[in-house]
């Protein structure tokens, strides 16, 4: 053969599809101290072994929500607090991700945090529509040590729930030391709430950033296989 | 039969990355023949990367589909496009039911065999596509290059339908159309990013153009075969995908390359035509995981 063909073929540009979480972030009274120092390593983690997956650096999206004593969205871009509850500013992918450091102070609003959550979540996913990108089942996650205080929290659980029953969002809940682990497990039916092992906050976030890294990777058709909890307390209740 | 066109066809199939370093083997099959009054075959199937039996799903569904619409033929052809239909729709449930009984006899649920998979058939009449899964058949006709059906996926870019779910004919796809095409290319999810502008899937001319070059100039077929294999597991190829790749190449004899348009047309099929069970926006009644056709925990 004179020509060789299969040296011609061209390949089209596609944008990466993204992969979105949201992280719920209990910082109130309760947390600070060890838990809030040992939380702030964690993330700090998380966002050291996202970017060393190269894939899953320019695929997995990061939004942080925090809630103590009010809502509040953290500028991950600079790894401050307080920006509008935008999705186009609240995300950014993981490569660009800079852990921020979280202080802990006043109540437990974790209703509306979830409430944002989803709504973040939902924008989040119209941004990618109307730029025709693919994407992956956003995650949200969420770490307490206590239970709602605020009120109409029953409300966003039962949202959270549908949403996940319609495969909008996958639900994962944490408590630490002390969360009501019954009370949590009202926001997801698919997964029951679980409980970290002491202050593990930097095993969780180790396997976060593995999930995520194993779902950014998968194949159409594909079951992200996820890494065994091993941050998780076993349940010997029954 | 005399005077008919004939085919030249070539064919391969690849473990991507992904499986190279976990061990798993190519979960990609194909098969193809071409008969002899000149009507052309191909079978394409995408075993589920979560499913355990994966491989044996789509080489026994490639196999088992080709066999029965060879058999089919062999009796006589349909006479009209429902005719067509009816015998693609029989091609899907009878695969099915093939693999039922390979799961039933290992003792295996059937969803450890999932796979996609698509059966091409061209006659000097008819194109006829049935697929259900998110691979593409993509035809060539005077430079024009078309995507016979848009590949099934839901909402999320880790979905996909397959020959192992429940209702299956309300998921597989049927296209048949009077004007049989020159060139076809099969390909599964593996290339899609590769070979088409996403989300659209438009297909990428300066993708499949070579290609049937290549397929046209193939004097060798098992020659060809190979050099379509290492170009299936080239850095190049696998910089751009982790997947199991497969590419199936039909031209006939007479076809002579042509510039392809520039912005290729999509199908007119595309604008009206869905299978009545595919949903419009969200992805509902499909998975990521295999978890909608059945009951399971993705995970944690």
């Amino acid at each position: 053969m004179a020509v060789d063909h299969l040296e011609l073929v061209q390949f089209q540009q596609n944008p990466e599809p993204r992969c979105p979480v949201v992280l719920l972030l209990d910082t109130s009274g309760s947390m600070m101290g060890k838990p809030i120092a040992e939380l702030n390593a964690g993330l700090k983690d998380f966002e050291q072994t996202l970017k060393s997956d190269a894939l899953a650096s320019l695929r997995v999206e990061v939004a942080v929500i925090t809630f103590g004593g009010k809502v509040s969205v953290m500028d991950v871009v600079n790894g401050k607090g307080g920006i509008p509850f935008d999705a186009q500013q609240a995300f950014v992918t993981a490569d660009r991700f800079q852990a921020p450091t979280l202080s802990a102070d006043g109540e437990t609003p974790m209703g509306e945090a979830v409430r944002q959550g989803l709504a973040l979540i939902q924008e989040r996913k119209n941004i990618y529509k109307q730029n025709s990108l693919d994407y992956f089942r956003p995650w949200i996650f969420l770490v307490t040590d206590g239970r709602p205080t605020d009120n109409g929290w029953e409300a966003a659980a039962e949202q959270a729930k549908q949403e996940e029953a319609r495969k909008g969002v996958s639900f994962y809940a944490v408590g630490v030391e002390g969360a009501d682990l019954k009370t949590l497990g009202r926001f997801s039916e698919d997964r029951p709430a679980l409980k970290l092992k002491g202050l593990a906050f930097r095993e969780l976030f180790m396997w976060l950033s593995k999930s995520l890294s194993s779902v950014a990777n998968s194949q159409p058709g594909e079951q992200a296989p996820l890494p065994p909890v091993g941050w998780a307390q076993v349940d010997t209740s029954h | 039969m005399m005077g008919m066109d004939t085919w030249r066809v070539v064919g391969a199939s690849s473990p991507g990355r992904t499986h190279d370093v976990q061990g798993v083997p190519c979960q990609d099959a194909h098969a193809y023949r071409v008969l002899e009054d000149g009507t052309l075959l191909v079978a394409v199937a995408d075993g589920a990367g979560s499913a355990e039996r994966a491989q044996d799903g789509a080489q026994n569904a490639v196999l088992c589909a080709l066999a029965w619409l060879a058999d089919a033929l062999e009796t006589g052809e349909p006479e009209d496009a429902d005719g067509w239909r009816t015998l693609m729709a029989d091609t899907f449930t009878v695969t099915r039911e093939v693999i039922a009984a390979i799961a039933d006899e290992a003792d295996t649920p059937l969803r450890e065999f999932s796979a996609t998979l698509m059966c091409v058939v061209v006659t000097d009449i008819w194109l006829v596509v049935g697929q259900i899964g998110d691979g593409i058949v993509v035809t060539e006709e005077r430079g024009e290059l078309t995507v016979v059906v848009r590949p099934q996926r839901g909402e999320y870019a880790n979905e996909s339908a397959f020959l192992t779910m429940n209702n299956l004919l309300d998921y597989v796809a049927i296209e048949v159309t009077g004007r049989p095409p020159e060139a076809v290319a099969v390909t599964t999810d593996g290339l899609l990013r590769l070979a088409a502008k996403m989300p659209d899937v438009v297909p990428y001319g300066p993708f499949f153009a070579p290609l049937f070059a290549f397929a046209a100039g193939a004097a060798d077929p098992c020659q060809a075969e190979i050099a379509l294999a290492s170009f299936l597991a080239s850095e190049r190829v696998r910089a751009r995908t982790d997947d199991d790749t497969t590419l199936v190449l039909a031209v006939r004899d007479t076809w002579e390359p042509r510039p392809i348009a520039p912005t290729p047309s999509v199908a007119e099929s595309l604008n009206g035509h869905r299978p009545s069970g595919e949903p419009e926006t969200d992805g509902e009644s499909f998975d990521t995981e295999t978890e909608a056709a059945y009951e399971g925990e993705d995970g944690a």
